[in-house]
């Protein structure tokens, strides 16, 4: 049986956290953090190493076991019933978000007479037939995407550069170290959103084990300096004000960049565009994966296939009652996603992991209590 | 497999968005002016694909160019009913240039539109803007030789100015970010038409000046090309000095220019310390005499002296306008911080820019020296023929 490699699952973590990122990010964090918001990821990272630790810990304690098994060892039947229910709401509406960001991209930028609901169905099949392949697969072609975009987009900053201004970084954290923090609090969610490795982790090479730590480690710290880059770009080609109030600031410097002097090559956006879009794909792929997979194991079948369509399906009817415009969703990733990401995201791995201890002190303390009986 | 197919779908037009060439209408530039009435005109300058359906000469496809003019109330209202007098879908992605009027610049509609126009998303942050005393009609109707159309030589023509110093070269972006940026003031490129020869031509010389996206004021050629030095921006420049007698005279031809501003505040007063490092060579010289090694040394100072007094002239000019161009706020803030900024230097440009003290020094390089201690000779033979 074909698995997952560290490699492959490296990636997955890059694709997580920066696809919606590079677009949303600036925006996001320079509206707080003002000319400091290139510090944001530096400290939204720990939000990452923390969300690993929690799955690492979890894999440690129980391993080779799924998300779901893990919780209904855990919790109990009950209990851990609930909470595997409500995770799978959580992936599928996070997927759903993900998604309605993505709609409201391409109509305004790409497809802009078309229907939305043919591009939510054509999008939402595309998802549906890859959520049909094996994680391996997903994975790989995740690879490649991940590395495109990076790729792609690294050489459209590269050639923004000289059209940097220093003056735009000064003075040093215009808005202090209040508004650097208040702007990390959303890239910290995006940073745990590796917590969907936890899904994939039963389907993992067992001899890659201590090599995925190293590369997730590196890949964490590579996305930082990715997004830190993408934030310097944004900050001195656009300046603070003008970065604030655009939705898309890394498509603006896409569009601005010229391949040296007196080159007229225009809609060069297209190198970011193309890889963006395939890399939000598959974001959302990740999420509905992860659904599917509870489900899955909740009703104890091999494959997700009978269930998965339901899953995509309903995404794309729900996502343009609940959020009929693009913009709802910015206000709700900007303000309230932030808490409710979190307690998903890092609050329940850290319940497992606590109350996996507690559990495991506990019996320990029985067991001795009763032999010394 | 199926799914990758599936995906290419998005990089293709589909079904709704797709547009025939005669359907679309390619907008490379775009004016506003104040009409005799006070109303405002929106010019469009507009390249129209004609498709070669049908024809099988290949030259059949070709672009057209027209200018329509609409005129409105307000400014923003101007720019949707162009597309009441354009049938074809208009595309800003290929906009090269905009031109405004000094009337409509000094309006506060420019913000207005200047605000529009960025939140366009398909729109060219490497668009030129200029700004004009004349018609923007007459500019866009003027020819510029060697380029396909005026709309897409604008730029060129600017690029051109600003490597001889005469306007600064400034875009959409640029634009944008001076005048978002606190303690800065943007300039723009100005443009006119002149008659040379019996025929009205363009000329692009010297530059607008906008505080809050206002147009406050403007500046000859060589207060831009001052300014440029000011800003430590090199270029291909001549400065012109008095020789050291009466029908003397000397060109010195700029090439490195280092500035070093620094800024202080003292008892609340904002002082700045200039420092220029010129070095060029001498161009030309024509006096009665050869020229010496102590002879440059004089020309030097004398370039010295003369640079001096015109960063004098022009900070001097700068301040009764109320205006910074050169971003002596920008080194204040940066130096104050942001806090202490809002409270006090707010209003940098109307209040502390034109009080700042600014202590000026100037040192003049002249590199040829050597090159100047046998010059060129020119005796009269008995002919009276020249010989070299």
């Amino acid at each position: 049986m074909q698995q997952l490699d560290a490699r492959s699952a490296a990636w997955i973590v890059f694709v997580v956290i920066a696809s919606t990122a590079t677009l949303y990010l600036p925006a996001i964090s320079i509206q707080q953090a003002q000319n400091g918001a290139w510090l944001s990821p530096v400290l939204a990272v720990p939000f990452g190493f923390l969300t690993y630790g929690l799955i690492w810990a979890l894999r440690r304690r129980h391993p080779g076991q799924s998300f779901t098994a893990i919780a209904l060892a855990v919790f109990g039947p009950v209990i851990g019933r609930v909470i595997v229910i409500l995770m799978v709401v959580f992936l599928w509406q996070a997927g759903v978000i993900i998604l309605r960001q993505l709609l409201g991209f391409i109509k305004t930028f790409i497809l802009l007479e078309t229907p939305i609901l043919v591009v939510d169905f054509i999008l939402s099949l595309a998802i549906w037939l890859a959520l049909r392949y094996r994680v391996t697969v997903l994975g790989k072609v995740n690879q490649m995407v991940g590395f495109t975009l990076a790729a792609l987009l690294a050489v459209l900053l590269i050639s923004a550069m000289p059209d940097i201004h220093m003056s735009a970084f000064t003075p040093w954290l215009e808005s202090g170290w209040k508004g650097l923090v208040r702007g990390a609090i959303v890239p910290a969610t995006w940073y745990s959103q590796i917590v969907l490795l936890i899904f994939v982790w039963h389907e993992m090479k067992p001899d890659e084990t201590a090599l995925l730590d190293r590369r997730i480690i590196w890949m964490l710290l590579s996305t930082t300096l990715f997004l830190m880059i993408v934030n310097i770009a944004v900050l001195g080609v656009l300046g603070v004000q003008e970065s604030a109030r655009s939705g898309f600031p890394t498509l603006e410097i896409a569009r601005y960049v010229q391949l040296g002097a007196g080159v007229q090559l225009q809609r060069l956006d297209i190198l970011f565009i193309i890889p963006w879009i395939l890399a939000a794909i598959f974001k959302i792929i990740f999420f509905y994966y992860g659904a599917c997979a509870i489900i899955r194991d909740l009703l104890q079948h091999t494959t997700f296939d009978a269930f998965s369509s339901g899953v995509v399906f309903s995404g794309m009817g729900v996502v343009l009652v609940v959020f009929p415009k693009a913009s709802i969703t910015s206000y709700f990733i900007s303000y309230d996603w932030p808490v409710y990401g979190l307690f998903f995201q890092v609050g329940i791995p850290l319940l497992l992991v606590i109350s996996s201890l507690i559990r495991s002190r506990l019996k320990s303390w029985l067991s001795h209590a009763g032999g010394s009986s | 497999m199926l799914a990758s197919l599936i995906l290419c779908c998005f990089a293709l037009s589909g079904c709704w968005d797709y547009k025939e060439l005669e359907q679309q209408a390619l907008l490379t530039g775009l004016g506003y002016d104040v009409g005799g009435k006070g109303d405002f005109l929106v010019i469009a300058y507009l390249d129209e694909q004609q498709s070669s359906a049908g024809d099988k000469a290949p030259q059949a496809q070709k672009a057209q160019t027209q200018v329509v003019v609409v005129k409105s109330k307000h400014a923003l209202e101007s720019y949707h009913l162009l597309s009441l007098q354009i049938p074809q879908f208009k595309y800003v992605s290929h906009l090269y240039t905009m031109v405004f009027s000094e009337a409509f610049a000094k309006s506060s509609s420019f913000s207005e539109i200047v605000d529009r126009i960025t939140r366009v998303g398909a729109v060219r942050r490497r668009t030129s803007l200029l700004v004009t005393p004349d018609h923007v009609k007459d500019v866009y109707s003027q020819r510029l030789p060697g380029a396909d159309s005026t709309a897409r030589g604008l730029p060129d023509l600017v690029l051109q100015g600003n490597l001889l110093q005469l306007v600064p070269r400034i875009d959409l972006n640029e634009f944008v970010y001076q005048s978002t940026l606190p303690g800065v003031d943007a300039m723009l490129p100005e443009i006119h038409v002149v008659e040379s020869n019996g025929h009205p031509v363009l000329k692009v010389a010297g530059a607008a000046v906008f505080h809050r996206m206002k147009m406050v004021g403007c500046l000859t050629p060589e207060d831009v090309r001052t300014l440029l030095w000011l800003m430590g921006k090199s270029g291909h420049s001549f400065l012109a000095l008095p020789g050291f007698q009466k029908n003397d005279a000397a060109f010195f031809h700029t090439g490195e220019i280092h500035t070093a501003i620094k800024t202080s505040v003292r008892g609340g007063r904002p002082f700045a310390d200039v420092k220029v490092e010129l070095t060029g060579t001498l161009a030309a010289y024509r006096g009665e005499h050869l020229l010496r090694k102590a002879d440059i040394k004089q020309l030097e100072s004398m370039a010295s002296r003369v640079f001096r007094k015109k960063l004098i002239r022009i900070l001097k000019k700068t301040q009764a306008m109320k205006a910074d161009p050169v971003g002596f706020g920008v080194l204040v803030r940066a130096q104050v911080g942001s806090a202490v900024w809002r409270k006090r230097y707010v209003h940098w440009s109307e209040e502390e820019y034109p009080r700042m003290t600014v202590h000026i020094q100037v040192k003049t390089h002249i590199s040829s020296a050597e090159a100047t201690d046998s010059p060129i000779s020119v005796q009269q033979t008995e002919s009276g023929s020249p010989q070299s």
